[in-house]
């Protein structure tokens, strides 16, 4: 809807008074005015009021609701896993079919209804009685008839064994089937899943009970490691700081002021596992998780050859419906086709450059966390990687080439035969595809990508996955179990090997399952922890050399994209219009250049001039959004704190929870204050006591947004 | 039967003078599917011009009254919703008239507009009944009591916060906040879907 903010917000609040009933004639006339004028605000009263009718039509039906109209479809039978979805659907659905024959509770409205009709009818008709009587046995018969029919019409997907989730309490539905793939290998990938759907399948219940078991070892495993150190953990971080950091790592900002505040005023014991599962759920998190990777494997600036747009798309697919991570490396790895319409080609198109030495490099980088690029030229100095073995790895790129015609396309040649490559001394050497110890012959007949692929991701333990494991638990920890996480070979010796281990096993054994993967890691009790130190884990700062203890949670700092979010988050700029997804993208995308530059290296280097102030973000912050929205005029979350009959301590509150997710301390308290009442006093001659406060307000708000704490994850 | 109905009237001496000559055939299971898989749409599309649920409810009522007698009008293969729709327009109209003039919210304008905006997207109904149900999934189990109890018949916001306890303004604020993030919800899935 592109309505201004006031008109929006107005919008709102009037439909708000007619859905209660409460709506007065002269904003009933208001009302009328705006929707007619405009046909934004048309579609937003007749979406407005589809909401409205639609909760009541369904609520007053009860159960019956989804009998008769056809639900949500899972595609399970399209054969990408989904989990725990799938298995109670599948149980479900039988439940359904009974329950609604044996459900008659309530009779169905529109079955009263056409009672009603009968009645009239019998009345009606004089001397028709045999004609009255067939009717009312079809009337009598319609449940049945029309509940299936109607299925069957509607929906061609839907079979009568069920694919018809339902549970038993009303207004709780299951997720949303996902979007489909465009992957052109689909026949495979088939294949993969079924036998891990099946596994799936059979270890429905066992799933929940296995993952509380996996992180009950890992919550005994860390305390054992510090009770042998001598370490007691840190407290447990605050609510307030908890909610601020698991909603920065799975979603990418901090938790908007109302989300908080229910999470917050929330008193039941498992509320963290259930905001876990939440933000899990949220489009945010699909788009947190598809920016840090197209960062990681694209960077942030463009390339000549990758549509990161395309790449970008495939992303958000496979965080939608938790593709399975080896199915994404393999996608990655033996990319082919057109750049638009198979987005995961862009990765290798960006780095196919300088004869795909940084994709060679990148490949190890972002997928198995090794470093192999100094390697290119010589034996790597601090362990036994030798140039052969970059050259043999490479090796497996040879047949990778990039088309530019109408697309860009990035296709197989049939070629084959082994890779020349020199040392230092010019001696020529030749290479052959080598992986792992694994020799593949470079046929032209063979597709090498889809060999290395397979390579990458065979044995009980791939590196890909051990590589996955130390990546996404550094992401929440703040540091992984290596020093630097894409820098694991033999030199580097992880913290906690047994963990490491057996949470690579387990990711496995889920089918690379990357949501459990952060269910478990979010679940621990390590990442409970507050970041604070206490008097017998000072030595647990890994970010000046030491071991990782894991018994406190390190904190990071905002990355560029999740402090343009943040900032947008806390002034309310994203109440003001609900931008597409593309758009929205732009806009973010196109703030971000500024603080990238590339440096043309042959490995593909980047470097970002994003230092982590604020100061600098905002001064270069050139969007109107976020101006607006700090502007405090009408509409914005800035003026709606300004309008609202809270005290000034009330106000206060509302703006540091909005920034800093958490209440203000009583020495902020008094400081803003004596700030908003100095503004009022000292208002010049003819502004009114509203702008000045409104002014003051906005004091309040950009100090706490240029705080360090701000950017801070705690 | 309601007397004063002019359209009952007229089906009265319909059917007395029908059924002398023929028997009618009672609807077709045809008919009955098109009647039941409707009954949703039209609520939302009488709704839309009637904003009251209970009102559009009885308006409904009406309307299936005359729909299922004039059953055996409806030509197959022609746009049931369409049909049903310009009758629950008549029906709306008489309803309109049956009040007094000075106690509506809404012009005529007003009313024909939205009425002919509504028509128009039906396909859209059910992408938003599909995606209000995952949203309803994502609420924190309290709002989503809470809206489950102020849409129980019979109640509205301000019985709901009775029952509860709660002062009335605060419940206003909460349903407001739900259904807000509700609608914020199935607009961005919406949106999102056609994105991709």
């Amino acid at each position: 809807m592109n309505l201004e903010n006031g008109q929006f917000q107005e919008l709102s609040d009037l439909l708000e008074a007619l859905c209660e009933d409460r709506i007065k004639p002269q904003q009933a006339q208001r009302l009328e005015l705006l929707v007619l004028e405009n046909d934004n605000a048309l579609h937003f009263y007749l979406n407005y009021l589809d909401l409205h009718g639609t909760l009541h039509w369904d609520t007053a039906l009860g159960d019956e609701a989804d009998s008769k109209y056809p639900t949500v479809i899972s595609t399970c039978s399209v054969g990408e896993s989904q989990g725990d979805d799938c298995a109670s659907i599948a149980a479900d659905s039988k439940q359904i079919v009974e329950s609604f024959s044996s459900n008659r509770r309530n009779p169905s409205r529109w079955l009263k209804i056409a009672m009603v009709i009968v009645a009239c009818s019998l009345i009606l008709a004089v001397g028709i009685q045999q004609y009255s009587k067939s009717r009312d046995n079809s009337v009598a018969t319609i449940p049945k008839a029309g509940s299936n029919s109607s299925s069957n019409n509607d929906e061609v997907k839907i079979t009568e064994e069920g694919n018809r989730p339902k549970p038993n309490r009303p207004l709780v539905f299951p997720k949303q089937p996902p979007p489909h793939t465009t992957n052109p290998k689909t026949p495979d990938i088939v294949k993969n899943n079924d036998s891990d759907n099946g596994n799936e399948k059979a270890r429905s219940d066992p799933n929940n009970r296995s993952s509380d078991s996996i992180v009950a070892w890992v919550n005994d495993e860390l305390s054992q490691s510090w009770h042998n150190v001598g370490v007691r953990p840190s407290e447990t971080a605050s609510d307030e700081e908890w909610a601020r950091r698991l909603y920065m790592d799975i979603v990418g900002h901090l938790p908007p002021l109302d989300e908080l505040t229910d999470f917050l005023a929330d008193r039941s014991s498992n509320k963290r596992e259930i905001l876990i599962e939440q933000l899990l759920d949220q489009p945010g998190y699909i788009r947190n998780s598809t920016t840090n990777w197209t960062n990681l494997l694209v960077g942030r600036s463009d390339s000549l050859n990758a549509n990161r747009a395309a790449l970008q798309k495939y992303l958000r697919e496979c965080f939608a419906e938790n593709r399975p991570w080896n199915v994404i490396v393999d996608d990655f790895v033996s990319a082919e086709g057109d750049n638009i319409k198979n987005g995961e080609t862009n990765f290798l198109l960006a780095h196919l450059n300088n004869e795909a030495v940084p994709a060679t490099a990148i490949t190890a980088q972002v997928f198995l966390c090794v470093q192999i690029q100094c390697t290119q030229c010589h034996d790597h100095p601090f362990y036994d990687s030798k140039q052969n073995e970059f050259w043999e790895f490479n090796s497996f790129f040879q047949q990778a080439e990039v088309v530019r015609s109408a697309k860009t396309k990035l296709v197989n040649e049939r070629v084959g035969g082994p890779t020349f490559y020199e040392n230092r001394q010019g001696t020529v050497f030749a290479a052959t595809p080598k992986y792992a110890g694994v020799a593949v012959k470079p046929d032209p007949d063979v597709d090498l990508r889809q060999k290395l692929a397979d390579l990458l991701l065979a044995g009980e333990k791939p590196q890909v996955a051990v590589a996955m494991v130390n990546r996404m638990w550094g992401h929440f920890f703040g540091h992984s179990f290596t020093p630097q996480v894409d820098d694991m070979g033999p030199h580097r010796r992880p913290s906690h090997p047994k963990i490491l281990d057996r949470l690579a096993r387990e990711f496995v054994d889920s089918g690379y399952d990357v949501k459990r993967l952060i269910r478990w890691i979010c679940n621990t009790d390590a990442y409970q922890l507050s970041s604070r130190f206490n008097e017998t884990n000072l030595e647990d700062n890994p970010h000046i050399g030491c071991d990782p203890l894991f018994s406190r949670v390190y904190m990071k700092s905002m990355t560029a994209e999740q402090l343009y979010d943040s900032l947008i988050i806390a002034t309310g700029a994203h109440n003001v219009s609900a931008t597409k997804w593309t758009e929205a993208e732009h806009q973010r995308q196109d703030w971000l250049q500024q603080f990238v530059v590339a440096f043309r290296t042959d490995e593909n280097d980047e470097v970002t001039s994003f230092e982590g102030t604020l100061t600098q973000a905002l001064m270069m912050m050139n969007g109107d959004l976020v101006e607006e929205a700090l502007s405090g005029s009408r509409g914005t979350f800035l003026h709606k704190v300004a309008r609202s009959r809270d005290s000034d301590v009330d106000k206060i509150k509302q703006l540091c929870l909005a920034a800093l997710s958490r209440e203000p301390s009583r020495q902020e308290i008094q400081v803003f204050r004596k700030i908003l009442r100095d503004r009022i006093s000292s208002r010049p001659d003819g502004t009114s006591i509203q702008i000045a406060s409104v002014e003051g307000l906005q004091d309040v708000l950009w100090a706490y947004l240029n705080s360090s704490e701000f950017i801070l994850i705690p | 039967m309601r007397a004063e109905s002019g359209d009952g009237l007229q089906i009265v001496s319909e059917t007395q003078t029908n059924t002398d000559s023929t028997l009618r055939q009672p609807p077709s299971d045809e008919f009955i599917q098109l009647f039941s898989r409707s009954q949703r749409r039209l609520f939302l599309y009488i709704l839309a011009q009637v904003p009251n649920p209970v009102d559009a409810e009885e308006i409904q009522q009406e309307t299936n009254i005359v729909i299922w007698n004039k059953s055996h009008k409806f030509q197959s293969g022609t746009n049931f919703y369409a049909w049903t729709c310009q009758i629950a327009t008549y029906e709306v109209m008489k309803y309109r008239d049956r009040n007094r003039r000075d106690k509506h919210l809404f012009s005529d304008e007003f009313i024909k507009r939205v009425a002919q905006e509504t028509s128009n997207d039906a396909e859209r109904l059910e992408d938003r009944r599909k995606a209000l149900i995952g949203c309803l999934g994502k609420l924190r189990a309290q709002d989503r009591e809470l809206i489950q109890s102020r849409y129980t018949p019979g109640e509205n916001g301000k019985s709901v916060a009775v029952k509860l306890g709660r002062p009335i303004n605060s419940v206003y604020q909460s349903l407001g906040r739900i259904r807000r993030s509700l609608f914020e919800c199935v607009n961005r899935r919406l949106t999102a879907e056609a994105g991709q």
